[in-house]
């Protein structure tokens, strides 16, 4: 409780009020200027000198606004806004207009306490929206995927029926074994292919869902020009199949020393060259190197194709194909989230000599 | 020297703030805090005609509870509509708030920054969404944080309401 009043609160100097509100108040004295009534905070000084008659609008670009607007009604808040001192410190301040029997007043505040109250209100309102936009992305990522993955897997199934029941009516028309050759090879095509779709959707979802998995679970030391070369020379009897030629990098060269999962890094090899292959023409050649860029090793494969048919940012996403038949469009989503999950990036583009080229780098260990 | 007044309006948490900040004080931080009132920072432009003082007004981003406060935007030569590439639900936001604004400014010059250039594989903005933007503003890819496409909004900006071009 407060003591007793010792004087007549009526004549009591209005500055003592003001001192105990923490606020300046001031007067206009016509011709826009203002003068100081009593004694202004220390805070206010220290923001708009100590001056009796401060230049409020010199000062404050949001005082010259607040104070510039017509004002029709008795009182106005200027809402919150923020000032620096002289010695660069800031405050959070409100001020008030009030005009009341051929008097104009301003009222300064400092409302810091009030705006980190709302401040804190709002982070915390924002945070929980962010949040919830983030859940509703995901679940749609998540149900297109799935629809994805019925389409991926119900083609095949409904070619190897078709096929199936081909065979079946050629048997009954007594048709020799030979005719059930083709209905069959196509069979067995559509098969492998849902069979690699199913073992890459695992490969995928183990890595996007269970980050261990492709992080640090079974994280060795591997170095990556080794990988390079040895998945380049897992590919060279395919390329030659083709009539592509295949330059690797160099076998002498520093070793780049990565922590990786050996399999997730020889598969994000296999990925990309496979798809290099792929889309080089024969009498192609697709040209692989490996360095070192400060404390990252870098691999790059430039095709012989003819460049992105895509936007680049969109490749990484899952179930993009591109005009390339032959692909689950997962290859590169799983490069994406393994590379990634080792701290490294992934990137394409178009080669300056043509050709695309795909590149990622990873921290060196 | 002339002074210019101009406006960052956007939803919350689209990197207004760090515009700013990476326009003014050429700086970047990561970390999400909301803006509550306004600030406003200065600096100067060096344009042909001579030098500009630009006021940048950042404002309160735009949320369920509330819009922009229309007295804050009085006396504005421009503004700068933000969105967040990553976030489409920003774009709606405040091209809702621009229809609003340039009702009452309508001489003021805009422009669209898309911001977060830098997650620009991340972005949910399909090329009809932008295709559609940039039939209706300027449109700037940005990113607070390598700093692409600031500079040149804000100068451009200054430049456009200098010179009095649309």
């Amino acid at each position: 409780m407060s003591g007793p009043i010792d004087s007549d609160p009526v004549s009591c100097d209005p500055g003592i009020v003001f001192r105990g509100l923490n606020c300046a108040v001031l007067a206009n004295q016509g011709g826009g200027g203002w003068r100081v009534w009593g004694e202004p905070p220390p805070w206010f000084v220290g923001i708009f000198g100590e001056e009796e008659a401060p230049s409020l609008e010199e000062t404050s670009p949001f005082l010259a606004d607040f104070l510039g607007r017509e004002m029709d009604e008795r009182t106005r808040r200027s809402g919150i806004w923020e000032e620096s001192d002289t010695e660069g410190r800031s405050a959070w301040l409100e001020a008030t207009r009030i005009r009341e029997n051929g008097m104009c007043l301003l009222v300064v505040e400092d409302v810091e306490d009030e705006h980190d109250r709302i401040r804190r209100v709002q982070q915390h309102s924002h945070e929980q929206s962010l949040a919830r936009e983030r859940g509703l992305r995901e679940l749609e990522a998540k149900r297109i995927l799935l629809d994805c993955i019925m389409h991926d897997l119900a083609n095949p199934a409904s070619t190897i029926l078709m096929n199936l029941q081909h065979a079946l009516r050629q048997l009954e028309r007594g048709a020799g074994i030979e005719a059930l050759r083709h209905p069959l090879e196509r069979s067995l095509g559509q098969v492998e292919r849902q069979r690699d779709l199913i073992r890459e959707i695992g490969e995928v979802f183990s890595a996007d869902l269970n980050p261990a998995v492709a992080g640090t679970d079974g994280e060795k030391w591997i170095d990556l020009a080794e990988t390079v070369r040895e998945a380049v020379a897992g590919w060279q009897t395919r390329a030659e199949e083709k009539g592509v030629r295949l330059a690797g990098p160099a076998d002498e060269g520093d070793s780049l020393n990565v922590a990786g999962h050996p399999l997730y890094l020889a598969r994000v090899m296999d990925n990309l060259l496979g798809n290099a292959i792929r889309h080089t023409p024969a009498g192609g050649e697709v040209s692989v190197a490996a360095g070192r860029s400060g404390t990252r090793g870098w691999v790059s494969v430039i095709d012989g194709g003819p460049g992105l048919d895509l936007d680049p940012g969109q490749l990484f996403r899952p179930f993009i194909q591109g005009s390339h038949p032959g692909s689950s469009g997962l290859g590169l989503y799983f490069c994406r989230m393994t590379v990634e999950m080792w701290g490294g990036k992934i990137g394409a583009r178009d080669h300056a000599d043509g050709g695309a080229e795909f590149w990622f780098e990873v921290p060196l260990s | 020297m002339e002074k210019k007044k101009i406006c960052l309006v956007g939803a919350f948490a689209v990197g207004k703030t760090s515009l700013v900040r990476r326009y003014v004080s050429g700086v970047f931080s990561e970390e999400y805090l909301t803006t509550a009132g306004v600030k406003i920072d200065q600096k100067t432009v060096e344009l042909e005609g001579g030098p500009v003082r630009l006021l940048v007004w950042d404002l309160a981003g735009s949320d369920d509870f509330a819009r922009v406060e229309k007295s804050y935007l009085n006396g504005s030569s421009g503004f700068l509509f933000v969105a967040n590439g990553t976030r489409p639900e920003s774009v709606d936001v405040v091209l809702e708030d621009a229809a609003r604004i340039l009702v009452d400014h309508p001489g003021a010059v805009s422009f669209f920054l898309v911001n977060k250039a830098d997650l620009a594989e991340e972005w949910a903005l399909s090329e009809e969404r932008l295709a559609d933007l940039e039939r209706q503003f300027p449109v700037f890819r940005t990113s607070a944080l390598s700093g692409e496409g600031v500079e040149e909004a804000f100068v451009e900006l200054a430049r456009r309401i200098v010179s009095g071009e649309a």
